[in-house]
């Protein structure tokens, strides 16, 4: 893998679009990032690995940073800094009914709400969002909040992830076990 | 009133006249006592027919008594790893850790000095540093103002001339753990005066250790990329060294490890090759005190290549591995490079040195239970290697890691059956039948043998009914 980790910061593809402008309702590019926040919503929620990856840019990089909302991941640790490859080994081991931690698989709702984006034109997007995430699991439950970022893409299909960020507010304390997708 | 009673009137009122509290500060008089195990209806001898040789009961993981014996005898009585030296480089620099249940500060004062204070208001007992990390030169207690200097001394009282004569500021500052030590930057603390030094207690883990630290040019570790902080509701003392479990909690990471690895991004494998299996040549060693090791070592230096290709790839790797060879000798630096900084030990009661990582165990009740990890990365290697030990410790280990989530979900199902006490017996004989003692007293046996957990037993044995014991061997 060697220099790959340190191509492109997540810093780099995080930043608002060069030139981008603020887009909002009712404009038709933004009730098309709505829809597919939710409709990437309900994928997870309802653990449509294949769907979901089938979302994502084979160059894109999955992140949740660790401790604070942003930092260098060439010097700290993340809870996931993941490039497409190892996203797609997620996937595989998700599928894999001995992943003990899924095992039975959590319940999820996700409430994605506050969505505000910026466009340099409609192929890139950078969008943010609140998310408010309830697991059930073995009889307990558990709730997290945290804030996304997309960068989304324009391909042939259609919008694609080619970056997702999410801070969990409570990234600096103790988790329980985060292992269905955020 | 009794006589007795009237007495122990008369010795408060005489306290009173040292409004400010006893004069001692030999002993950090906040720590009780031992607390007396027949209180908590345990006799001694109980406690030993609880963990007879190779059978755990489970009330050692479900009694919430014998829980709080194990933080006053444990956690509040010998050494317990406190943080990593690099964590505090500068001057001022502070990390709020806990000490069982004392809240303490990691401190490097303005004299350069490391220090571990109570955490605790000499005044009305507030915490004085309400955050995780930081850099100040002061501590202060909001609540009345007391304020004491990043070494601990008490260097403001607001109001003074309420405390007469009689009140000695230097008497009053923060107080400090009774013993603190360091092993190559490793710091322990004790809330009492120990017997036994820290390189005694470390015994042969210490050269363990080194596997960490020589693997850094220059022996410079630097802790400084913070942490993943992890809970599951399990006891503590079933976190790790245990070489049994992987073929089955890991099952599916291992599944990973055999897939076309076409992106160059499946990091979780350092060592694809597995060291677990029945037919594996790793070992379980059980060094004394409690100190026990996943030992690969055999296992790596047969499979040195991946990783020393991984580092050529990797830009400073050449460089990297040039260091190691002309910093050590070259049977040594040999086995620095085929055990890439990976001593997978754990040193009793709450410290694990595991793949990149430093590991701190920290019992939060008889059923819950914090592990925080903090990755360890390299002063004087390339960015690119430091990286790719960052990216290595999250694909395995973390919240969202794929092997640390596996182990948390099994230690919960422990905790689960632990319940069901009517066969109340854990069976840790595996190996019992094949285990070698070395010369040195150090017990070895198979990767898959349940040595560490048997060497766990016997310093939690040990210190859970000697009234002087720090560990034995």
């Amino acid at each position: 893998m060697g220099g790959n980790a340190i191509e492109l910061t997540g810093a780099e593809i995080f930043a608002a679009p060069a030139a981008g402008q603020a887009i909002r309702r009712p404009s038709e590019l933004f009730g098309e990032v709505e829809a597919f926040l939710c409709q990437e919503a309900s994928l997870l929620d309802h653990h449509a690995y294949d769907d979901w990856l089938s979302l994502w840019l084979e160059t894109g990089l999955y992140w949740i940073p660790s401790n604070s909302e942003d930092l260098d991941t060439n010097r700290c640790v993340s809870i996931v800094f993941e490039r497409y490859g190892a996203l797609e080994d997620r996937v595989f081991r998700l599928k894999d009914k001995r992943m003990h931690s899924q095992s039975p698989k959590s319940k999820l709702v996700r409430i994605v709400s506050n969505i505000s984006a910026v466009a340099s034109d409609d192929a890139d997007i950078l969008v943010q969002s609140n998310l408010v995430l309830g697991e059930v699991r073995g009889g307990q439950q558990q709730t997290l909040f945290g804030r996304a970022t997309h960068r989304l893409i324009r391909s042939g299909e259609g919008l694609r992830i080619a970056g997702k960020k999410i801070y969990l507010i409570g990234n600096d304390a103790p988790m329980r076990n985060v292992t269905f997708l955020l | 009133m009794t006589s007795a009673n009237r007495s122990t009137l008369k010795q408060s009122a005489r306290a009173a006249q040292h409004p400010v509290g006893p004069n001692r500060r030999s002993e950090p008089h906040r720590v009780p006592d031992r607390l007396d195990a027949t209180s908590h209806g345990y006799e001694i001898d109980d406690l030993r027919s609880l963990a007879p040789t190779g059978w755990v009961h489970s009330a050692l993981y479900t009694d919430e008594k014998i829980f709080e014996l194990e933080i006053e005898r444990i956690f509040h009585s010998g050494w317990v790893f406190v943080g990593h030296e690099s964590e505090i480089s500068k001057k001022g620099e502070f990390k709020r850790r806990q000490i069982g249940r004392q809240p303490v500060i990691f401190v490097r004062g303005q004299d350069g000095e490391v220090r571990v204070l109570l955490n605790r208001c000499r005044h009305r007992g507030a915490v004085v540093c309400e955050v995780d990390e930081g850099r100040d030169t002061y501590f202060r207690c909001w609540y009345h103002g007391w304020t004491y200097s990043n070494s601990g001394e008490l260097v403001s009282v607001s109001g003074p001339e309420g405390y007469g004569p009689s009140f000695d500021a230097k008497e009053n500052g923060l107080t400090p753990a009774a013993d603190v030590a360091s092993y190559r930057g490793f710091v322990f603390a004790a809330l009492k005066k120990q017997a036994v030094g820290l390189g005694e207690y470390l015994g042969g883990a210490a050269k363990v250790i080194d596997i960490l630290v020589d693997a850094a040019p220059g022996g410079e570790l630097t802790v400084r990329a913070g942490s993943n902080r992890t809970v599951y509701k399990g006891n503590w003392k079933q976190v790790g060294m245990d070489g049994y479990h992987p073929l089955f909690v890991h099952v599916s990471v291992l599944a990973t490890w055999e897939r076309e690895d076409k992106s160059g991004q499946n990091l979780g494998a350092t060592h694809k090759a597995n060291p677990f299996g029945f037919d594996a040549i790793s070992e379980t060693r059980d060094f004394g005190h409690g100190h026990t090791m996943l030992d690969f070592r055999k296992h790596r230096l047969i499979h040195a290549g991946h990783y020393r290709s991984l580092l050529e790839q990797t830009p400073g790797g050449s460089d990297y591995i040039e260091a190691l060879y002309a910093e050590h000798e070259s049977g040594w630096a040999d086995l620095l490079l085929a055990m890439a900084g990976d001593p997978h030990v754990g040193i009793f009661p709450n410290l694990q040195l595991i793949n990149n990582q430093i590991r701190i165990v920290n019992p939060l009740s008889v059923d819950e239970t914090e592990v925080q990890m903090f990755p360890v990365l390299f002063a004087r290697a390339s960015t690119e290697i430091n990286a790719l030990r960052l990216r290595q410790h999250e694909s395995f280990y973390g919240p969202a890691g794929s092997g640390s989530t596996d182990d948390a979900e099994i230690f919960e199902r422990v905790q689960l059956g632990l319940q069901a006490s009517v066969d109340p017996w854990i069976n840790i004989s595996r190996g019992m039948n094949r285990e070698q003692v070395e010369a040195d007293g150090t017990v070895v046996g198979h990767i898959t043998d349940e040595v560490p957990q048997r060497g766990q037993m016997r310093q939690w044995l040990a210190m859970m009914t000697d009234s002087g014991v720090t560990g034995v061997l």
